[in-house]
């Protein structure tokens, strides 16, 4: 009993009240009137469309607003003065009747006006808790919308020295929102449209504009402010192409996720999963379930363990009419209707159907108590059977409420507040780019489902929510995902699956690798009744020039490397080989060698006539390639010797065949591929114009699968030589053995 | 053959190694800078004097003559003021002709004076037996060598200086060093007659400070000497409470040259914003320091002793702890009151005033503690006055102001009409010492914004600079 009291004493003691407003020294002196238009005296008394319409143009306003009824009726005091309050009093006002010029404390709304309905927002010097009220009964309009549902807490301060209980707290140096921080407060980015003040943000207006005589001057904007407020997102201000140096494919990035992505990923706040308000807490207030709160039985919020929040990656339309991935919290909330007019039960007139006294009805009790401990545990306070509903129902029929029925909404809020500094932002690539990442992630929508309905998805939202939504094991409803793909239908490297070409390519990769592991293996196991001293004389010829071995080694490394980080890329954060930006660097690097290498070997080849090694002689092309497989199947086994090929070639049919394929098909194909995979980044319409990722990607992957493959069959076959390693040695030092039967030797595979 | 083969082959990797490497380079992220090398290598002697020091000592002179045996030119050490307790020449703002100021002659409003109460001022002196005018301060044996350089923690000086009966004179010898932290703290952590009582930012919890308390002397292992180098015993550093400009001062920049903040926002604040104002956030985090010291309520026998709140001897205090510090502008440079000059008792006398000004471009807005008090002063002359605390008749003794103003009187040359009071004075001390992490460093809303901590308009601005500009 003494920690929850101790911690009320606390709670009193450590939230001061916010900064009053300053006294605005140009807001003319006015007399609050009634609706009548007679001057009042008390605040009961006064209407503020009356009295603020006397110069304002409440009407306009009235109709050009975000703030009316059903959502929100929110007054001019509750916005525009300190503490959401005139003080009238008989001593503030003069002998006219108007307030006197202390009493006008009425600007621009602050961050204190807007928290006031919409969330947890705080002034410097408080250390950031959670006000009893988060958990009680919900006062009139309160939604706390950013905090349960974004978890976000604005407030300039350190998370680490907030008192709520974080995890890995110590080392959240970050303040909680790093726009109340350096004193950008709400209005600054949800501002009167109209505002003279204002244009449309930094970016992408036009400059000339700001001085545009046709603008309404400041004295017809304060008669007729818009109240549909601007949604400013991060690129009104924020250019992101002039950070983010480190990132690879910037511009895609940009493109195609939503800043918040990395910048919201792990918000600290406590959010909701669940808003259940058919039902009634002990407290009075309705039972809220968080997506990151571990809390103990008893536990207050404040002394609950709140971890990042992992937000779902969804596809949705952001304020600038662009299509991005953006992170959003899903909460279900439930509460009770009157089917008869369709409007929503008082919360009040709920709590009066659950309570008696001080604590739950004692039939209440008796129908949900289901381990017969005499109360309302927090696992049992949930309309989970047609009993259940039917018993609550009854008891809000009982109060006068015409037939009641729960309706329950399914709201997505987009993570666009509390946003902490670069630090907190999320760098990891693996998070996005990896098979297991949290593109693909499932999502809790409800833990169970009061009075047996799904809640009803929003309608005409800007977000959609790719997925089925399925029952969950526990009664509830889970948002099930493809594991392989991505909201937006992106192609996301790593994460997305190319399931055909990239089966083809493993299997062929593996069929090869078995292949030359039987090859091989009957061979050493043969090798006793294989005699290959008689064609593996002493005598050695010059085969391979300097340049040839240069440029073999040079493709030899670069294709190394080449798969080396490909396979990283591939496979983001199975193989922690190099960080995903540095894999990419050095595969486009390497690429570039490769091309570079090529082209050049191309002229050498081209130059000297060499080029002829690579093209089949016609005649007795067929019996010579024949020959060959023959040999491979089974004269290698016996050590014969190797078949000959045509007069003046080093290459015999069959890898005359298979570089034809390599450099004509496969060649190509790479390396225009993965140039346009690597345009995808700089200049999306090129790649898109050939079906963008989707198509581009897979056939990147299987070529690579395919190179794979030529380099384990290349690599066994370097050791079919006259000795095992003749063919190497050759390609090192550029001579080779003569066969012993006088024949032309044959080329390494190279 | 092989050779020119495995020649070509390594220059080959070795391209191969230059194209990585410039390839992770581009992309790679920068390292983070080396950590600021460990200074506790210095925390042994480089040379053990156990074996040259002598089995016996007669006095602590023949200390100092051994010393100097070896090391003639620490008698250096008398040039500076840590032996005269004065300063260079310099021209004090509102005085004629030039001057030396120290502590031997300088009022503050803790103890006062040092003439007339040598007996424990001196305690502190880097020498021995100053009692009165008649120390010589050109003799080299009575410099005292040990207290900074001595490393076994049993050294303790007592009246005048002298060393207690107790000290193991060849223990403290065999020990010497570097100076530790405790050597500089054992007087500069104590000064004004107790733990925190002058400095806000320099208590003996710097000994072995957290990082968020100091962080040079705590991640970094500072010692004190690490800054305050003391090249041919001439100890670099400034203390602006007996000074009045800022030569041999050390500043944040003699190491973080041409360092950039992380947001450029915070760069353009440097040319109006000491270091310390942001990275000393607040002073005495762990250990109370002296505010309020006031002198006219000594004497009542009747009150409470309690060396934070009374004492007869010495009167009211007020202490302050994890306190926020006040903000002036200051150029480096500071009036100073100097012993004589006149007074207006009703007002607040500033005793080392900072100077600069919003329209001074050498002045920064620092960090202060301000100790405030009431002190002696001539009624009939109107100047703050030296009375004699200690000794035999001292205040502290006959707890009669009179005849300590007559004691004063006479120990500092300065008449007396007869009539005393108490005037209200203050004094400046800059902050520079516990110097946080940057994660306790302020942030935009504790100076900006309706929380302020600057009062802006005493600062000189029209309002908060974030809304009205900061100074061209």
């Amino acid at each position: 009993m003494s920690r929850p009291l101790a911690i009320a004493v606390f709670l009193v003691l450590a939230v001061p009240a916010a900064a009053q407003q300053g006294v605005n020294p140009i807001h003319p002196v006015f007399a609050p009137l009634d609706a009548a238009g007679k001057k009042v005296r008390t605040v009961e008394e006064m209407s503020a469309e009356k009295t603020c319409g006397a110069c304002h143009d409440a009407a306009y306003i009235a109709a050009h607003t975000d703030h009316k009824a059903p959502r929100a009726a929110a007054t001019c005091i509750q916005c525009h003065v300190s503490g959401a309050r005139l003080d009238i009093r008989p001593e503030r006002l003069d002998a006219e009747g108007k307030l006197t010029r202390e009493s006008i404390r009425i600007g621009t709304p602050r961050a204190a006006n807007c928290a006031a309905c919409h969330g947890l927002v705080l002034d410097v010097g408080a250390p950031v808790l959670l006000p009893a009220s988060f958990e009680g009964a919900p006062a009139s309009g309160r939604t706390w919308s950013l905090t349960r549902g974004e978890g976000a807490i604005v407030a300039p301060q350190r998370m680490a020295d907030s008192f709520l209980d974080l995890e890995g707290k110590e080392s959240l140096s970050a303040p909680w929102d790093v726009h109340a921080a350096k004193l950008v407060d709400c209005v600054a980015c949800h501002y009167a449209r109209n505002s003279p003040a204002r244009t449309d943000g930094k970016q992408g207006s036009l400059r000339y504009l700001t001085a545009d005589p046709r603008r309404q001057t400041q004295a017809e904007f304060l008669v007729r402010p818009d109240h549909r407020f601007a949604e400013q997102d991060c690129r009104a201000c924020h250019d992101p192409m002039k950070a983010h140096a480190f990132l690879p494919y910037r511009e895609r990035h940009m493109e195609v996720l939503s800043c918040t992505v990395c910048h919201a990923s792990a918000p600290m706040g406590p959010a909701a999963e669940m808003v259940d308000a058919t039902v009634v807490t002990a407290v009075g207030g309705p039972s809220v379930r968080y997506r990151n709160v571990e809390r103990r039985a008893g536990d207050t919020i404040n002394t609950a363990t709140i971890r990042p929040l992992r937000p779902l990656l969804v596809e949705r339309v952001e304020s600038d009419g662009v299509r991005r991935v953006a992170p959003v919290n899903l909460v279900s909330r439930y509460r009770w209707v009157s089917r008869a007019d369709g409007a929503d039960v008082p919360f009040e007139t709920v709590a009066r159907a659950w309570l008696t006294g001080g604590g739950h009805a004692p039939e209440v009790v008796s129908a949900l108590d289901a381990d017969r401990d005499g109360r309302i545990d927090e696992a049992e306070l949930r309309l989970d059977t047609a009993h259940k509903t039917d018993l609550i129902a009854a008891r809000l029929r009982a109060l006068g409420i015409e037939d009641p029925v729960v309706v329950g909404n399914l709201d997505a809020h987009p993570l666009a507040h509390g946003i902490s500094t670069r630090d907190r932002a999320l760098k990891n690539c693996s998070a996005c780019h990896a098979e297991d990442s949290r593109l693909s992630d499932d999502y809790l929508v409800a833990s169970y489902l009061p009075g047996g309905r799904p809640p009803r998805p929003p309608e005409g939202a800007r977000v959609v929510l790719a997925g089925t939504i399925a029952p969950s094991p526990t009664g509830g409803l889970v948002l099930q995902r493809d594991r392989e793909a991505a909201p937006g239908s992106l192609h996301v490297l790593g994460h997305s699956r190319q399931a055909w070409t990239n089966r083809i390519g493993f299997l062929a990769f593996l069929s090869v690798l078995l292949g030359v592991t039987v090859h091989g293996g009957l061979r050493y196991a043969l090798r006793r009744k294989r005699g290959h001293v008689e064609h593996a004389t002493g005598e050695k010829e010059y085969v391979f020039g300097r340049y040839e071995r240069l440029w073999h080694w040079t493709m030899a490394v670069t294709g190394i490397v080449l798969i080396v980080t490909g396979l990283e890329v591939h496979g983001t954060g199975k193989w922690a080989l190099m960080s995903l930006p540095t894999a990419v660097a050095i595969h486009n690097a390497f690429a570039v060698i490769l091309v570079v290498n090529g082209f050049l070997a191309l002229f050498y080849h081209l130059t000297t006539a060499a080029i002829r090694n690579f093209i089949p002689h016609p005649r007795g092309f067929v019996a010579r390639a024949l020959e060959h497989m023959t040999y491979q199947a089974r004269g290698i086994f016996y050590g014969e010797s190797h078949p000959r090929n045509a007069a003046g070639q080093k290459l015999n049919p069959l890898q005359q065949v298979t570089y034809l394929a390599l450099l004509n098909v496969l060649f190509p194909l790479q390396i225009v591929t993965g140039a346009l995979i690597w345009a995808v980044g700089k200049w999306p319409a090129v790649a898109s114009a050939v079906g963008g990722l989707h198509h581009v990607a897979p056939v990147h992957n299987l070529g690579a699968w395919l190179f794979l493959t030529f380099f384990v069959l290349h690599v066994y076959l370097v050791s079919t030589g006259r000795t095992p390693t003749d063919h190497l040695k050759s390609m090192i030092t550029g001579y080779q053995h003569v066969e012993a039967d006088g024949t032309e030797p044959e080329g390494a595979e190279s | 053959m092989t050779k020119k083969y495995l020649l070509i082959g390594t220059l080959f990797l070795a391209v191969f190694a230059v194209v990585v490497g410039v390839a992770v380079a581009l992309q790679g992220e920068k390292a983070p800078p080396a950590p600021a090398p460990a200074f506790s290598r210095r925390l042994r002697p480089h040379f053990d004097h156990a074996p040259v020091t002598p089995a016996k000592f007669e006095s602590p002179q023949a200390v100092t003559r051994s010393c100097l045996g070896c090391h003639p030119d620490a008698a250096h050490i008398m040039r500076s003021s840590h032996w005269q307790w004065l300063g260079d020449e310099v021209v004090v703002p509102g005085h004629d002709g030039k001057t030396r100021i120290g502590k031997k002659n300088l009022l503050n409003n803790f103890c006062l004076v040092n003439r007339g109460n040598e007996k424990t001022c001196t305690k502190c002196h880097a020498g021995y037996g100053w009692a009165d005018d008649t120390f010589d301060f050109t003799k080299a044996e009575n410099v005292d060598c040990l207290v900074c350089h001595e490393r076994s923690g049993t050294y303790v000086k007592g009246m005048y200086g002298i060393p207690t009966k107790e000290t193991d004179l060849v223990a403290a010898a065999r020990s010497v060093g570097t100076p530790q932290r405790e050597n500089c703290l054992g007087c500069h952590a104590y000064g004004g007659g107790g733990q925190g009582v002058k400095h806000g930012d320099i208590d003996s919890s710097l000994a072995h400070p957290f990082d968020e308390e100091d962080v040079h002397m705590g991640r970094h292992g500072f010692l004190c000497v690490d800054c305050h180098k003391a090249p041919d015993h001439q100890i670099q550093g400034r203390a602006f409470s007996v000074g009045v400009e800022d030569s041999h001062g050390i500043a944040c920049t003699d190491c973080h040259q041409g360092h950039k903040h992380a947001d450029a926002r915070v760069d353009t604040h440097v040319k109006s914003v000491a270091c310390q104002t942001c990275h000393i956030p607040e002073f005495a985090g762990k250990l109370p320091t002296k505010a309020w010291w006031d002198w006219s309520k000594a004497g009542d026998a009747s009150r409470k002793e309690d060396p934070h709140g009374y004492l007869k001897i010495k009167g009211e205090f007020a202490y302050e702890q994890a306190a926020v510090p006040e903000y002036r502008w200051f150029n480096g440079t500071g009036g100073r009151y100097l012993l004589g000059d006149r007074i207006d008792p009703t007002k607040v006398t500033a005793l080392n005033p900072p100077l600069g000004g919003i329209d001074d471009p050498k002045a920064k807005i620092w960090p202060f503690k301000i100790h405030r008090g009431k002190q002696p002063y001539d009624a009939g002359f109107n100047y703050l006055f030296p009375p004699v605390t200690g000794g035999k008749d001292g205040y502290w003794t006959t707890f009669d102001w009179d005849s300590a103003f007559r004691l004063g009187s006479e120990a500092s040359k300065i008449p007396y009409s007869g009539k005393y009071g108490f005037a209200p004075t203050e004094m400046y001390w800059p902050l520079s010492h516990m110097v946080s992490t940057k994660e306790k460093a302020l942030a935009c809303t504790d100076c900006h914004g309706e929380r302020s901590r600057m009062d802006w308009k005493a600062l000189g601005y029209a309002a908060d600079p974030i809304k009205t500009g900061g100074r061209p």
